[in-house]
């Protein structure tokens, strides 16, 4: 199903990149700037001309700089990366995607209005039902959008003992997650300074669907993946499509968690914890925010700093530039780049009591990703 | 998947590699250390004592090669040499055909000069290559990428995740290792022998190039490693490298890093 829609979304990506004869869509096109997309690497202007060399209609439709040579041998994954990329851009810039209302961001061209409501008209009423059906940022107006996307999770718990992460460390995250991206963290200031009004609510819910439990003597599981796999003495995957896979286990090499971003295989799809750092467990990592982060990137968000000096951009336009993360719980205001870093955003890697919020840009790119045609799109189907 | 078997294969690939050039560096190592203290560019000073020469003329010995190459004036010559202990043998000298005014003399003492020498000596940056007897060339080190023992650099290298922070600083005399953020910097001695270790791994890196590498993965991005940074000052000038994973940095600092890691883990 979901390669049906990357299918989908790749063919419309076709036809919105490429027809000429599409007012619309080519002006809407336009403004989707793509140049300072990176996948993997820094800026390398000279695979601009190999691209456009190539036959693929998609790659040489626009311009393409950045690409990693180790991308480059697997074009399957850099192209599924930035298709996520432009569509999230596209998404973004259209808002009410592409001017047509109910036109799916890079399905506008093929879905017609249809009267559903019965109302006589095919109209917007028809593409943003009150209660039935999914319409999270959708395009729909504030007003009638106040559905809650629901997420369920399947918890892998890979322990040395059985019960070594309790239920309670369980419940205890869920409901972080609950709070954090529902924008209710309570460690936020009335006062956000220079911040005030970016904070997001995601309008995300996140319910247990099921705790997988394995014992396992392993010491460390690094981040290879090798927690997917029960070939390897892991969980496999459960339908990564609908479900958000996390496990928990020891990964080592002080890694806290990583995750995956949309576009990996779906194999591995998901976020990994390790298990002191997975729900209320006390310290200064043990608030359940390592969880939150690593949502953040399987729902496509960068780190703040961008990972790399002060022209390189995490793509969001309401997050300040920076060269670096900031850690501990910095004071405020911590300048970097010229202007105030947003320390506190959920996307850095200060303390867990620190880090308090996600911003309006940042929602967005998220929401792209369920949008009609978006990457997790059946999330919501 | 595709990814990781890629990334397997890449890893695969290196340690092939790594493996290549420990065998060949595991050969006789009393000729190794000599064809590592030669192994360099030189600019040939003089020639039987003779100072009255063109600048432009070099000589080249490779390092695990046994190539020794250079320009005599007005061409390039091309030999093989062998050593052991302080005699060295360069045979099968050849040279490009072209004609030049008024230095094909000096090429042709020099070619000559080369041809009987089956010594050598180096001390300092300075080699000099004689027949036992006499000297008969004298030629001085080339330090583009520098490789001065009594070079001040200063190599730092930090690796921090969320949850982990390591900075290593290195200078001829000390080496410092903070483990935490805000901890208190305590210097410890370094030792001759670990000092000439990073220079030999700073000599085959162009350090001003540094800033330009690109990291071969980037899993920093989704916290799948530790981010890493190298840092070397060369007298007052810093050149630092781009965010790079911990365990996989980029191919030309690769060494040098395994050095820093190495030393930093069994300093006592």
């Amino acid at each position: 199903m979901k390669k049906l829609i990357l299918a989908f979304a790749a063919l419309s990506f076709i036809l919105t990149s490429c027809s000429n004869n599409e007012n619309d869509i080519t002006s809407e096109q336009s403004k989707i700037d793509m140049s300072d997309f990176y996948v993997y690497t820094n800026a390398d202007v000279d695979e601009t001309s190999k691209l456009t060399a190539t036959k693929s209609p998609i790659k040489s439709c626009y311009t393409m700089v950045n690409l990693n040579r180790l991308l480059k041998e697997n074009p399957g994954l850099e192209k599924k990366m930035y298709d996520i990329e432009y569509f999230t851009r596209q998404f973004i810039a259209g808002k009410k995607p592409t001017g047509t209302p109910g036109g799916g961001p890079g399905g506008g061209t093929t879905d017609p209005i249809v009267d559903t409501d019965g109302d006589g008209t095919p109209d917007s009423s028809d593409l943003c039902p009150n209660e039935i059906g999914p319409s999270y940022n959708s395009g729909c107006p504030d007003n009638i959008n106040d559905y809650t996307l629901t997420i369920p999770l399947v918890i892998n718990i890979i322990e040395k003992s059985p019960g070594q992460v309790t239920d309670a460390q369980i419940d205890s995250q869920i409901a972080i997650l609950n709070i954090d991206f529902d924008n209710r963290n309570l460690n936020k200031p009335d006062d956000l300074k220079i911040f005030t009004g970016v904070d997001a609510d995601f309008d995300i819910k996140f319910t247990k669907h099921i705790v997988n439990r394995v014992s396992s003597k392993k010491k460390n599981w690094g981040t290879r993946d090798a927690m997917k796999f029960s070939s390897q003495g892991g969980i496999d995957a459960t339908d990564t499509s609908t479900y958000l896979n996390i496990w928990v286990c020891e990964i080592g090499r002080g890694i806290l968690g990583y995750a995956q971003f949309p576009g990996g295989p779906e194999v591995t799809d998901g976020v990994v914890i390790g298990p002191d750092y997975f729900g209320e467990t006390g310290g200064n990592y043990g608030h359940g925010r390592t969880v939150t982060h690593e949502i953040g990137h399987w729902l496509n968000l960068r780190h703040i700093w961008g990972d790399g000096g002060c022209s390189d951009d995490d793509f969001v336009s309401d997050t300040p530039s920076s060269d670096g993360p900031n850690y501990g719980c910095p004071a405020y205001p911590t300048v970097n780049c010229n202007s105030t870093d947003m320390t506190m955003n959920y996307m850095d890697y200060v303390y867990d009591d620190c880090m308090y919020m996600f911003t309006n840009g940042q929602k967005d790119r998220a929401s792209a990703l369920f949008a009609i045609g978006g990457y997790r799109y059946s999330f919501v189907d | 998947m595709k990814l990781l078997i890629l990334l397997l294969t890449v890893f695969v690939l290196q340690s092939c590699k790594c493996q290549n050039e420990t065998s060949t560096m595991s050969g006789d190592s009393e000729q190794e250390k000599q064809t590592e203290i030669l192994y360099g560019s030189y600019t040939i000073s003089s020639i039987e004592t003779n100072r009255n020469l063109p600048g432009n003329l070099s000589i080249t010995f490779g390092q695990n090669t046994n190539k020794v190459s250079g320009f005599s004036g007005c061409n390039r010559f091309f030999g093989t040499y062998t050593i052991e202990k302080n005699s060295i043998f360069i045979s099968n000298l050849a040279t490009t055909k072209m004609y030049c005014e008024n230095v094909m003399d000096v090429e042709q003492y020099l070619l000559k000069a080369l041809s009987n020498v089956n010594m050598f000596l180096v001390k300092n940056n300075q080699i000099n290559l004689n027949n036992g007897d006499a000297i008969l060339i004298e030629a001085s080190k080339d330090s583009i990428y520098s490789i001065q023992p009594e070079n001040n650099y200063l190599i730092e290298y930090s690796v921090s995740s969320r949850g982990f922070y390591k900075q290593i600083t290195i200078n001829k005399k000390s080496i410092t290792i903070l483990e935490q953020r805000a901890g208190t910097p305590e210097a410890k001695g370094l030792g001759e022998q670990n000092w000439k270790t990073l220079i030999k791994a700073i000599s085959s890196i162009n350090i001003k190039t540094i800033p330009k590498l690109e990291a071969p993965s980037k899993a920093f991005q989704y916290d799948g490693a530790a981010i890493a940074r190298l840092k070397i000052t060369d007298n007052g000038k810093t050149y630092q490298t781009q965010p790079f994973d911990h365990g996989n940095p980029p191919k030309e600092i690769a060494n040098l890093v395994k050095e820093i890691l190495s030393i930093s883990e069994n300093i006592e």
